[in-house]
C-alpha cells in the first residue's frame, strides 16, 4: 500500500514539514487565543450584568412570540362565526388555528374561548391547567403559570365583535420549563429563559405556583451574582432572575478546541506525508513512525473528527484503561481511540508480516515448532483483548445490521476486526518466519499432526478462567494465519491486493462475531449467575430500603405546609407526580403511587406508576408518624401485592392532609426485565436504544411447582422431574433448556426458602447465528470495500494511475473475463435492488395497513364496551361519571390496549392517567381529530402523537356517553406499533441478507461464466505468445466444440505445421552450420599449421647445413611451434567450449557479489588512463543459474570493452532491477561500432580483432539465453557502446526484493 | 463464628427501622471499603475507586446527567468514565451518612453517599445523592450498582 499511495519523496516531507510547523503555529494560536479570552474576562460584575442583560432579552422575545401568537388568533375571520354557533365555521377555525400554527417559529398552542369561558378551539398541546383563568382581559395580557412540574407563559386577547362587546379571548400558550427530574432518550427537563446553562437560577412567578411546589434548592452563593425581575409589557412580574458570572476559563474555550482541532488534522496530514515519503531511510521505518506519530498526535490533540460530544468519543459507549502511564488509556479511551489504535498496531504487525515474508527459511523441524508455540501467547493475548473489549463496551455487540446505522456498532466492529487481522499477522509473520517441515508432503502431514497435537494440548491445558479462549475462533484463525503465511505468494497472485484486503476482513470478520457471541454468552452466565439471581433475592429489601428513603425525602418536603386555597387549583393534579418525581420511587423506577389527600381526607392529587386500580380511597392514616404495611390491591380477578406506607399531615397541630405512598410488591421493578409497558421508558432512566444489552425474563414458582410470577406470556411448567433436580443440585442451582414463549431458552434455576426462579434468555439458534455471522462479514466487507473505493477514488483527484478508480477501469477495459463479470453483476444488481425496494414498500405498506384495520376493529370493539359501561354507570345509584379510569384500566387489560375517552374534547378518563397526571400528555385530544370526528362527522382518525421523543400512532373514534359534549375514544397504538416496527425490522434485515447472499451467488456465478467464456479465449493466447516466444510445441485442448473448439482445432494445426517447418529448417541449419564450423575449424587450424610447418623445414635445413647457429635456430623453431601448437589448443578449446551444453549447476547468485569477484583482478591491473565506473546497489534480486558461465558472460563483456578503450577510456559497469528481470550494463567511450558489424558481433566466429576467435560476444549469447535472459549491444560508429546484459530476476524471492527497491 | 455474627448483625439491622444499621454495627470490612469509597471521591481518584468495584462481570450505574441512563458497564470503563467526571467536577466533600448505611442480608449493603460537587467550569455547586449496593466478596466489600438517588 505505502508503494502505491508514495508521493514523490522530498515533495512529500517538504508538506509534512510545513504542515507540522503550521500545527503547532495553530497550537500556539489556540493557546493564546484561549488566554486572551480569559484575561478579558476577569471582570465578574460586568460578566453578571452582560449575561442577565441576554437572559432578559430572551425574556421579552418570548413575551412578545406569545403576545402576537395570540393577537394573531384573535384576528382570524373564522372565531367570529364559530363564536356565533356556525359549526362549519367552528371546523374552519380548527383548521386555521392549525395553519397559524405552523407558521409561528416556537410553535406556540392555540385557544380560542367563549366570553363564558368555553373552550371552543384549539391547535396544539392545551394543557386546561395551565390556561389562564379569571376575567377576560381588556387589552392582550402575558402571564406565567407555575406548575409543579411545568411553568407555562401565556399570552391572552380580548376578541371583539365588530360592535366593541366582547365575545371570547384568544390565548397562546408556551412551555417555559418543564422539572420532571427524569433524563431518559426521549425526555429531559429544560428551561426556555436560562436554556439550561448552569448559574441561571430562574423562578417563575404565577397566581397559583405556591401551594403546589416541592421546594426549591437554595440559591448559589456568589459575591458577583446578580438578580433582576422579568416583567410582562403591562408591568406584571413574570419571574425572578438570578444569574452568576460565568468562569472565565470557559471564555475562548470552544475557540480553543476548534484551534486544537485544526492543529490536529494538520500533524495527521504531516504524519500521513512523512510515513509515506520517498526518502529518507527505509519505508518501513518510516511508515512504522509516521503512523506512531499520528497515533500519538491523536491521542496528545485528540482527533479532527468527531467532536468530542460524538458517542463515538464517549466512555459511556466504550473505555478501557491499560497498564503503565495513565495517559496511556488514553489509546483505549473511547471507540474512536480504540479503533484508532487498533489500526496502529495493525500497520505494526503488517510490517513484521512484511519482513517476515522476505525471509526464506531452510526446511527445519525446530522452527516451525516454535513458531506453533508462540502462536499460543500470541492467541491468548488478542483473545484476551477481545474480552476486555466486549466487557467493557456498553453496546449490543452481537447485532450488526448490513446497512449499520449505528456508526459506535460498527466503530467497534471495526476496531475488533483490525484486533483479529493483527493477531492474524502476528501468526502469519511467524508462520512465514518459521518455514516447513522437510519432506516436501511428508513434511506437511507432520505439521498437520503436530498442530493437532498442538490444539489437543491447548485444549486440555487452556487456562479458561484465566483467558476463556474461543476455541473455534481460535483455531480457526491460527489455520488461516499459518496458511495465509506458507501461501502469501500465491494468495497475492490470484486475489490481488484488493482481494487480499477484502479477503482478510471478511475473515476477520468471521472470526470475531463468533467470538464476540461466546464472550457475550459467557458474560451474560456471569452476569445472570453472580448479579441478577443475588438481586432477585435481595430485591424485598432493596424495595423497604427506598420506601424508607422515600419517607425521609417526603417528610423533608414539607408537604401541604400551606394549604392549598380552595377550590384547588388545577395545577395541583401534578403535585403528586412531583413529589413522586422528587423520590427514589422515581429515580428507581418503581411501580408505585402516591396520594394527596386534603384534611377531609378527599383525594387531591395521585400519580402512579404501573398500579392503576387502587379502589376506593385510603381512609386518613391514624397519626403524624408513619406506618406501613403489606397489602393487597385488587384488579379483577388478578390481586396485586403492595407495600403501603402512609401518614398524616400535621404542621402546628393542625391536619393539613395525608400522604399515601404505594409501591408494588412484585418483580417487574427488577432493573434488567423488560417492561412490556411501552410508556415504562418515559418514566424510568433508561439506556439508549442499541445499548441494551440481550433482554432477559424470569419465571417465579412456589415450591409446589405453581407460578406465581412470569415476564414470559406463555411460560413452561416447573415439572416434578425438574424440580428435584433442582433440589439435589450444587448449590441449589443449575442450568437448563426451557421453552419459553415458544423458543428455547437458556434457564438458570436457583431457589430460596420459598420459591424457585428462574432467569432465562433466548437461545441463539444456528440459523439465526449463521443469517448473524454472514451479516457481520458482509457488513464489514462492504465497509472495507468502500473505504478501497474511497482510496481509488482519492488517488484519481491525486493524479494516480494505479490502485485508482481509473486504474481500475483500464484493467476492467483490458481483460474480457472482467468485463463479462462487471456486466453480469451490473445485470444481477439492478433487478435486486428494484425487487428489494419494491417488496419492502409492499410489505411495509400490507403490513401497516393491516396493523391499522386491526387497530380500528380494536377501537370498535372498545367503543362498544366503553358505551356499555356508560350505560350501566348511568343506571348506577351514584354513577355521576359516565366513564372511569378503573373501567378504561379493566377493557384495556382486555384488549391489551390502552384507552382514553374524551368529552367535549376534555379527558375524562383514561387507562394511562400518569401520562396526563404528569403533564406528559395535554388533556385535551388534539385539535384535528377533534375536528374531524366531532365536527366533520367522519368515522375514524389516524394520527401520530409524540411525547418529547417518542412518537406512536393513536386511532380515534366517536364514542356515544349520553352527554351534552360529543364523546371520543382514543386508543395510543404504542405497543403494537413497537411490535409492527420489530416485525418491520426483522423483514428488513432478512431481505437485505437475501439480497447480499444473491448478490454473492450471482458474483459466483458471473465469475464462473466469465471464466468459462474467456477461458480458450486466454489459453489461446498464452498459446500463441508461447509460439511467438518460439515454444511451438505450445497446444491448447479443446474446451468444447462449437465456433470456440473450431479456432482451437485451427490454431492446434497451424502451430503443428510450424513446428514441422521448423524443425526441416533447424535441419537445414544444422548441416550448413556444420559445414561453416568444419570450414572454421579448417581455416583456424591451418594458419598455425603454416608456421609449424615452415619452422621444422627451417630447422631440418639448419641442421642439414650444419650450421654453426643451430642450437639458437633450434630454440626458435621449437619456441615458434610450440606458439602455434598452443594456439591450436586454445582454438580448439574455445570451439569445445562453444559446443560444449550449459552446465547444469543452477543456484541463485548474488550478481553484486559475482560482479565483484570478476572485477577484483582488473582494478589492479587496468592501465593508468582507463577509468573503471561501478554500480552495484544493494537490493537487487538474485539471478538463479550456473556462475561459473555467468562470470564469464561478464568477463567477456568487460574484455570486449577493455579492448575497445585500449590504452585510455572510460568503462561503466553497472547493475540494476527492472520488471522482473536483473540488468548488467558495461559501457565503454571506445570508438564504437558501425551498425554492419554491430548487426553481426554476436555471430560464432566474427571478431574485428585479429587475435579474437570470434566467439566471446557468441558465447555470452549463448550463456544469457541459456540462463531465461538475452544480450543487447546499442552504438553508433564513434561513439559509446553499451552492452546490456539481462538475466530473469529468481522467482521466488523477486516480488519482496522488488518491493524492497521499490520501497527506495 | 463469622456466620453467626453477620446473622445478629442481619438480625439487628432488620430490627431497626427501615433495616438502617448503625455506623458501630457495620462489619468491619464494608466499614473500610466505604472509608476508601469517600477518599477516593473526595480525593477524585478514579484508580482507587476502580479498586472497590466488583472484581467481575459488569456494574451497574445510573449518575443523573452524568451517565447516559441506566447500564452496565465494564469495571474499566467505569474507571475511565469517573476518570472523566473527576476531571470534570471537583469534589467539595463526599460522605456517607451513617443512618443510611443498611446492611439487610447477609452478603449485601446498600449506602447513600451525598456527593458536594462543583464544575471546573461552573460556578454552581450541587449536591447529589449516590445509592451504592455492596456485595461482600469474601472478608471485602465490593461496590456492585452505584445510582444516583433523590
Amino acid at each position: 500500500v505505502e508503494r502505491v499511495l508514495r508521493p514523490s519523496g522530498r515533495a512529500a516531507l517538504r508538506a509534512a514539514f510545513w504542515l507540522g510547523a503550521l500545527g503547532l503555529l495553530v497550537i500556539g494560536l489556540g493557546e493564546a487565543q484561549h488566554a486572551w479570552a480569559r484575561r478579558r474576562a476577569q471582570d465578574d460584575a460586568a460578566r453578571a450584568a452582560a449575561r442577565l442583560e441576554r437572559v432578559l432579552g430572551r425574556g421579552q422575545e418570548l413575551s412578545r412570540a406569545v403576545s402576537s401568537a395570540a393577537e394573531a388568533a384573535a384576528a382570524l375571520p373564522e372565531a367570529h362565526g364559530a363564536l356565533a354557533g356556525d359549526r362549519a365555521a367552528l371546523a374552519r377555525l380548527f383548521r386555521a388555528l392549525e395553519e397559524l400554527r405552523g407558521l409561528l417559529p416556537q410553535r406556540p398552542a392555540l385557544a380560542i374561548e367563549s366570553a363564558s369561558g368555553q373552550l371552543l378551539a384549539w391547535a396544539g398541546p392545551v394543557y386546561d391547567r395551565y390556561l389562564p383563568r379569571g376575567e377576560p382581559p381588556t387589552q392582550t395580557r402575558v402571564q406565567v403559570v407555575a406548575g409543579s412540574v411545568s411553568s407555562v407563559l401565556a399570552a391572552r386577547t380580548p376578541l371583539r365583535q365588530a360592535d366593541a362587546r366582547l365575545a371570547g379571548t384568544a390565548t397562546a400558550e408556551l412551555t417555559l420549563q418543564a422539572r420532571r427530574r427524569i433524563h431518559n432518550a426521549y425526555l429531559s427537563d429544560f428551561d426556555r429563559l436560562s436554556e439550561n446553562q448552569p448559574g441561571i437560577e430562574v423562578r417563575y412567578l404565577g397566581p397559583s405556583s405556591l401551594p403546589a411546589r416541592v421546594p426549591d434548592p437554595p440559591p448559589a452563593v456568589h459575591p458577583h451574582a446578580r438578580m433582576a425581575s422579568w416583567q410582562a409589557p403591562d408591568g406584571t412580574p413574570l419571574a425572578t432572575v438570578r444569574v452568576l458570572p460565568p468562569p472565565p476559563e470557559d471564555e475562548g474555550r470552544e475557540l480553543a478546541s476548534r484551534y486544537r482541532r485544526a492543529a490536529s488534522a494538520l500533524l495527521c496530514l504531516a504524519a500521513i506525508c512523512f510515513a509515506f515519503a520517498g526518502a529518507p531511510g527505509p519505508a518501513w521505518l518510516r511508515l512504522v513512525l509516521g503512523s506512531t506519530i499520528l497515533r500519538f498526535v491523536l491521542l496528545a490533540l485528540g482527533p479532527p473528527w468527531p467532536g468530542p460530544h460524538s458517542p463515538l468519543r464517549s466512555p459511556d459507549t466504550y473505555a478501557s484503561t491499560l497498564p503503565g502511564p495513565a495517559f496511556l488509556s488514553g489509546l483505549v479511551a473511547s471507540p474512536v481511540d480504540l479503533l484508532f489504535t487498533t489500526a496502529w498496531a495493525l500497520v505494526l504487525a503488517l510490517t513484521l508480516l512484511r519482513h517476515a515474508l522476505a525471509t526464506r527459511p531452510e526446511p527445519s523441524y525446530l522452527r516451525p515448532l516454535l513458531a506453533d508455540l508462540a502462536g499460543l501467547p500470541v492467541l491468548g493475548v488478542l483473545f484476551s483483548v477481545v474480552f476486555d473489549t466486549s466487557l467493557n463496551c456498553s453496546l449490543d455487540l452481537e447485532t450488526l445490521s448490513l446497512l449499520p446505522r449505528d456508526a459506535p456498532i460498527l466503530t467497534m466492529h471495526l476496531a475488533l476486526a483490525g484486533m483479529v487481522a493483527t493477531g492474524g499477522a502476528l501468526l502469519a509473520a511467524l508462520s512465514a518466519w518459521a518455514g516447513r517441515f522437510p519432506g516436501g508432503s511428508r513434511g506437511l502431514l507432520l505439521r498437520a499432526a503436530a498442530w493437532a497435537a498442538l490444539g489437543g494440548a491447548a485444549y486440555r491445558f487452556w487456562p479458561r478462567e484465566v483467558i476463556g479462549l474461543p476455541l473455534l475462533p481460535a483455531l480457526a484463525l491460527f489455520l488461516i494465519a499459518s496458511l495465509a503465511g506458507q501461501l502469501h505468494s500465491s494468495l497475492w497472485r490470484s486475489l490481488g491486493p484488493v482481494g487480499v484486503t477484502l479477503t482478510g476482513a471478511a475473515a476477520a470478520a468471521a472470526v470475531v462475531y463468533p467470538s464476540l457471541v461466546h464472550f457475550g454468552e459467557k458474560s451474560t452466565r456471569l452476569q445472570v449467575e453472580r448479579d441478577h439471581a443475588p438481586q432477585i433475592l435481595r430485591q424485598p429489601r432493596w424495595r423497604e430500603y427506598v420506601l424508607a428513603e422515600t419517607r425521609r425525602r417526603i417528610d423533608a418536603l414539607e408537604l401541604l405546609e400551606v394549604e392549598p386555597p380552595g377550590p384547588h387549583p388545577p395545577v395541583l393534579e401534578e403535585l403528586a407526580f412531583a413529589v413522586w418525581s422528587a423520590t427514589d420511587l422515581a429515580a428507581f423506577g418503581f411501580s408505585s403511587a402516591i396520594e394527596l389527600h386534603d384534611a377531609s381526607g378527599r383525594l387531591i392529587s395521585r400519580f402512579a406508576l404501573d398500579l392503576p386500580a387502587l379502589g376506593a380511597p385510603a381512609p386518613l392514616p391514624g397519626g403524624p408518624a408513619w406506618t406501613w404495611s403489606a397489602e393487597r390491591l385488587a384488579l379483577g380477578s388478578v390481586e396485586r401485592p403492595v407495600l403501603h406506607a402512609r401518614k398524616q399531615l400535621v404542621y402546628h397541630g393542625e391536619l393539613h392532609g395525608a400522604v399515601h405512598v404505594y409501591v408494588g410488591d412484585d418483580f417487574w421493578d427488577l432493573p434488567f426485565l423488560t417492561d412490556r409497558d411501552p410508556y415504562s421508558v418515559l418514566f424510568r432512566s433508561a439506556a439508549a436504544p442499541g445499548v441494551r444489552s440481550r433482554p432477559l425474563g424470569l419465571l417465579v414458582y412456589n415450591r409446589q411447582g405453581g407460578l406465581v410470577f412470569s415476564s414470559a406470556e406463555r411460560p413452561p411448567a416447573l415439572g416434578a422431574e425438574l424440580a428435584a433436580r433442582l433440589r439435589g443440585a450444587q448449590g441449589g442451582r443449575l442450568w437448563t433448556t426451557l421453552v419459553v414463549d415458544g423458543r428455547p431458552a437458556h434457564t438458570f434455576l436457583f431457589q430460596d426458602a420459598s420459591h424457585f426462579y428462574g432467569i432465562c434468555y433466548p437461545r441463539l439458534e444456528p440459523g439465526r447465528f449463521a443469517a448473524d455471522l454472514l451479516e457481520t462479514v458482509a457488513a464489514i466487507a462492504v465497509v472495507v470495500l468502500a473505504g478501497l473505493l474511497a482510496l481509488m477514488a482519492l488517488r484519481d483527484l491525486l493524479g494516480r494511475s494505479t490502485l485508482s478508480l481509473h486504474g481500475l477501469a483500464g484493467v476492467v477495459g483490458r481483460r474480457f473475463s472482467l468485463r463479462l463479470f462487471v456486466a453480469f453483476v451490473a445485470v444481477a444488481v439492478l433487478p435486486v435492488i428494484v425487487l428489494q425496494f419494491v417488496v419492502r414498500e409492499f410489505v411495509t405498506d400490507r403490513l401497516r395497513r393491516e396493523s391499522e384495520r386491526q387497530a380500528l376493529e380494536l377501537a370498535a370493539i372498545a367503543r362498544k364496551a366503553v358505551e356499555d359501561f356508560a350505560l350501566l354507570q348511568r343506571r348506577a345509584p351514584d354513577g355521576t361519571r359516565p366513564v372511569t379510569d378503573e373501567a378504561l384500566v379493566y377493557i384495556a387489560s382486555l384488549l391489551r390496549n390502552d384507552l382514553d375517552v374524551f368529552e367535549g374534547g376534555r379527558l375524562l378518563a383514561s387507562s394511562k392517567r400518569e401520562l396526563y397526571a404528569s403533564g406528559l400528555l395535554p388533556s385535551r385530544v388534539s385539535g384535528d381529530v377533534f375536528r374531524s370526528l366531532a365536527l366533520e362527522g367522519q368515522p375514524t382518525a389516524l394520527r401520530t402523537e409524540t411525547i418529547g421523543g417518542f412518537s406512536y400512532l393513536a386511532a380515534s373514534v366517536p364514542v356515544r356517553l349520553d352527554a351534552a359534549e360529543p364523546g371520543l375514544l382514543s386508543m395510543p397504538l404504542a405497543l403494537r406499533q413497537r411490535e409492527v416496527e420489530a416485525v418491520l425490522g426483522d423483514l428488513y434485515r432478512a431481505i437485505r441478507l437475501a439480497s447480499a447472499l444473491f448478490l454473492a451467488a450471482a458474483a459466483l456465478l458471473a465469475q464462473s461464466m466469465a471464466r468459462r467464456i474467456s477461458g480458450p479465449i486466454r489459453e489461446l493466447t498464452g498459446a500463441t505468445r508461447r509460439i511467438a516466444a518460439g515454444d511451438l510445441a505450445a497446444r491448447v485442448k479443446p474446451a468444447s466444440r462449437d465456433e470456440l473448439g473450431e479456432l482451437t482445432d485451427s490454431f492446434n494445426q497451424m502451430a503443428s505445421d510450424l513446428d514441422r517447418q521448423r524443425r526441416d529448417l533447424e535441419q537445414s541449419n544444422r548441416l550448413a552450420a556444420w559445414a561453416e564450423m568444419a570450414r572454421q575449424v579448417a581455416h583456424e587450424v591451418k594458419n598455425p599449421l603454416t608456421p609449424i610447418q615452415l619452422s621444422a623445414e627451417h630447422l631440418r635445413r639448419v641442421f642439414r647445413d650444419g650450421g654453426a647457429d643451430f642450437p639458437a635456430t633450434l630454440e626458435r623453431c621449437v619456441a615458434t611451434i610450440l606458439g602455434q601448437v598452443e594456439s591450436l589448443r586454445r582454438i580448439v578449446t574455445e570451439f569445445s567450449a562453444f559446443a560444449r551444453p550449459p552446465a547444469a549447476v543452477s543456484e541463485p547468485h548474488d550478481m553484486r557479489e559475482l560482479i565483484e569477484d570478476v572485477l577484483s583482478p582488473y582494478r589492479q591491473a587496468l592501465p593508468p588512463d582507463v577509468k573503471l565506473e561501478v554500480e552495484l546497489p544493494a537490493g537487487v534480486p538474485p539471478v538463479r543459474g550456473d556462475r561459473r558461465l555467468l562470470e564469464r558472460a561478464v568477463v567477456n563483456l568487460l574484455e570486449n570493452a577493455l579492448q575497445a578503450v585500449g590504452e585510455r577510456g572510460a568503462i561503466a559497469v553497472r547493475l540494476a532491477a527492472h520488471d522482473g528481470r536483473v540488468e548488467v550494463r558495461v559501457e565503454d567511450d571506445g570508438l564504437g561500432l558501425d551498425p554492419e558489424i554491430r548487426e553481426r558481433v554476436f555471430e560464432p566466429f566474427f571478431s574485428t580483432k585479429t587475435g579474437g576467435s570470434g566467439l566471446g560476444l557468441a558465447l555470452v549469447k549463448k550463456i544469457a539465453e541459456d540462463h531465461g535472459g538475452g544480450v543487447t549491444l546499442t552504438s553508433q560508429d564513434g561513439e559509446r557502446t553499451r552492452a546490456l546484459l539481462w538475466l530473469p530476476a529468481d522467482d521466488a524471492r523477486a516480488a519482496p526484493a522488488e518491493a524492497a527497491r521499490g520501497a527506495r | 463464628m463469622r456466620k453467626t455474627l453477620v446473622l445478629a448483625l442481619l438480625a439487628l439491622a432488620l430490627g431497626a427501622a427501615g433495616g438502617t444499621a448503625s455506623a458501630q454495627s457495620l462489619p468491619p470490612g464494608l466499614q473500610t471499603r466505604l472509608q476508601r469509597i469517600e477518599t477516593a471521591f473526595q480525593q477524585g481518584d478514579a484508580g482507587a475507586l476502580h479498586g472497590s468495584f466488583a472484581t467481575s462481570g459488569k456494574l451497574r450505574v445510573d449518575l443523573e446527567g452524568l451517565t447516559e441512563g441506566q447500564e452496565t458497564y465494564g469495571a474499566r470503563q467505569l474507571q475511565v468514565i469517573f476518570g472523566q467526571i473527576f476531571g470534570e467536577f471537583r469534589t467539595r466533600d463526599f460522605r456517607f451518612a451513617p443512618e443510611e448505611v443498611s446492611v439487610p442480608s447477609p452478603a449485601t449493603a446498600f449506602a447513600r453517599g451525598r456527593w458536594t460537587r462543583a464544575g471546573r467550569r461552573e460556578p454552581v455547586e450541587r449536591v447529589e445523592t449516590l445509592t451504592f449496593t455492596l456485595r461482600e466478596e469474601g472478608t471485602d466489600w465490593r461496590i456492585l450498582e452505584i445510582r444516583s438517588s433523590r
